[in-house]
């Protein structure tokens, strides 16, 4: 599972929130370029070669943060202000929604396995005898595997008696599940965007944090800066992600600026209806079985590598989507913010009209820290409109959504449920023999993410702080409903 | 007199997304020999994130010294030699 907790992580929020700083300063453009030497001072510790190249590297990563593609610009980035400028003044983000910073890639081990020092170099040799491809030879009293001929398929390091022979990973590249992130010829990483399905576990796994989403915390600032209603429309994972309840959290996103804050759990709720009735229907059509539709990743994997299940996709839209139509035709002139644990989102984003922009709970994080918000010190405050039920809330865990569908499908039908917790080659290799027509199951359930929603790429917290957030408030929920409700 | 080590960990949420929620952990952390003689407690927001002289978040105060950009491993080591200091016998005069 996801661990979020490391230096580059830290590295990204406080540049976001540095940004953000100086946009509500009014000084995003006279102040940036000073970014990377205040933050690498001569007298600091370099934590690459020297404190030129750290320097240079923020320059990469401010702007992935301003929204701009780093593969698109000449070699030598244009002043930071000049960005800053482009990304005040553009009306629309652009695909894709991911950025490498070539030169932060520290082009990773070729080769996966590595003859260390506690080699032998003994008599039996194992490791040259049964290696297929003649790719490892000695030299001295150490054995050596020759890159350009090793294939990683691991023989050696099952065969030799000294276990000297370790497995390095490519973090990136074994993140990917479909093997759209891969080496150029230096060595160094880009991304295929024919295959990816911007899952966003590549920018998370790479220990450099040489890959990022490119951020629309501009975008959203600059309306809000300006003083044009923006929604916030915010997933159901939000449950424990800040400090204090969820009712400070909505509390502090308003504080941040945002005029109107809707619960995404309430389309969440129309679509488990939909799909629920949807599945009813097929079943009754005789469909063997029918797939979910919330996850913008893994749909969007069915569509590049798993095309056979595509038909028993749902093609009842996304808790997003039905959330940010209720908002265009309530708030038609306000600006339409998904926020929310996702990268995949950003892509689903651009393709729908009522959606402006999408942050992640990290980005979130980064308007309150610019303004200086502590959610717990606020008091609290609840979502607009809501109609959202605890199945609609439930969502963001792996089985939330089966359950939705389950209650209400409301015993129509026997749903049989398979799941598909976390996206990997494996799951993906299930979504292509499920496609031929058999299943384990009729309710498919996939979740890109390992653990679902609240394991997300753009999350804060622990998911396991989340999972018990999450699940005090459901209980919370029930018992309130329970007591007031009437239909 | 003191007899232990006063942790105070800042879990206001810029302290929180800068890494807070995982220092609340150290508790488990601190070796077996000086555990009942560490004290770890999550406080509310203080300010200090709000004036970048302070340093950066987290920030955890050891028996009244605040230490900014906490880590799990400046955290503990600053433990330890506090307690050493208890156990020499000198009295820490910070934050009494």
């Amino acid at each position: 599972m996801l661990v979020l907790e490391n230096r580059a992580t830290y590295i990204r929020r406080e540049l976001q929130a540095k940004v953000l700083k100086l946009l509500f300063a009014g000084e995003l453009e006279s102040g940036i370029d000073d970014l990377p030497r205040l933050l690498y001072p001569r007298k600091r510790d370099a934590i690459r070669c020297c404190i030129y190249k750290d320097r240079a590297i923020t320059v990469y990563r401010l702007m992935a943060i301003l929204g701009i593609s780093i593969e698109g610009e000449p070699d030598d980035p244009r002043p930071l202000r000049e960005y800053a400028r482009q990304a005040l003044e553009r009306e629309t983000v652009s695909e894709p929604v991911l950025t490498v910073i070539d030169e932060g890639c520290s082009a990773c081990v070729q080769n996966n396995y590595y003859i260390t020092d506690a080699c032998r170099g003994c008599v039996a040799r194992p490791c040259t005898v049964n290696c297929p491809r003649d790719a490892i030879s000695f030299q001295g009293d150490r054995a050596k595997i020759d890159p350009a001929a090793c294939v990683n398929c691991g023989r050696c390091q099952g065969v030799c008696p000294y276990n000297a022979i370790v497995y390095q990973p490519v973090p990136c590249e074994e993140g990917c599940p479909v093997g759209a992130i891969k080496k150029n010829e230096r060595g160094r990483e880009y991304i295929d965007y024919s295959l990816c399905i911007f899952c966003g576990r590549c920018t998370r796994a790479c220990p450099f944090g040489a890959i990022m989403e490119r951020s629309q915390i501009i975008d959203v600032a600059r309306h809000i800066q300006a003083e044009t209603p923006v929604v916030a429309m915010v997933a159901p994972s939000i449950v424990g992600q800040f400090p204090g309840t969820l009712e400070q959290t909505v509390a502090g996103i308003r504080a941040a600026g945002f005029s109107v804050v809707l619960e995404v759990a309430s389309g969440a709720d129309v679509t488990a209806q939909k799909e629920a009735a949807e599945f009813v229907e097929r079943l009754a059509e005789g469909d063997a079985m029918m797939g979910t539709s919330c996850c913008p990743a893994y749909t969007e994997a069915v569509k590049k590598h798993a095309t056979d299940f595509g038909k028993y996709v749902s093609t009842t839209r996304t808790p997003m989507s039905y959330t940010a139509e209720m908002a265009a035709e309530r708030y038609s002139d306000a600006i339409k913010v998904f926020i929310g644990p996702c990268i995949a989102k950003k892509f689903e984003g651009i393709g729908d009209a009522n959606i402006d922009y999408v942050l992640t709970y990290e980005e979130l994080g980064a308007f309150l820290m610019a303004r200086g918000i502590d959610t717990a010190a606020l008091e609290g405050s609840a979502f607009d409109a809501t109609t959202a039920t605890k199945h609609g809330r439930g969502f963001p865990v792996s089985r939330g959504v089966t359950e939705a569908v389950e209650h209400y499908v409301d015993g129509r039908v026997a749903v049989k449920p398979v799941l598909i917790d976390g996206l990997q080659k494996k799951g993906l290799n299930q979504l292509r023999a499920f496609g031929k027509g058999k299943a384990p199951g009729n309710l498919i359930e996939v979740m890109s993410c390992e653990g679902g929603c609240i394991c997300g790429p753009g999350v804060v917290s622990n998911p396991k702080r989340t999972d018990r957030a999450l699940k005090a408030f459901l209980a919370e929920a029930e018992a309130a409903s329970t007591s007031s409700k009437d239909a | 007199m003191k007899t232990k080590v006063q942790v105070q960990i800042c879990v206001g949420t810029a302290c929180h997304i800068m890494g807070a929620a995982d220092l609340i952990t150290i508790e488990d952390l601190v070796a077996e020999p000086l555990r009942d003689r560490v004290e770890v407690k999550g406080i509310s927001c203080l300010g200090l994130c709000r004036d970048e002289t302070h340093g950066k978040p987290p920030f955890v105060i050891i028996d009244g010294e605040t230490l900014s950009g906490a880590t799990l491993d400046r955290v503990l080591h600053r433990i330890e030699r506090q307690a050493e200091k208890l156990s020499d016998g000198g009295v820490s005069d910070a934050g009494s």
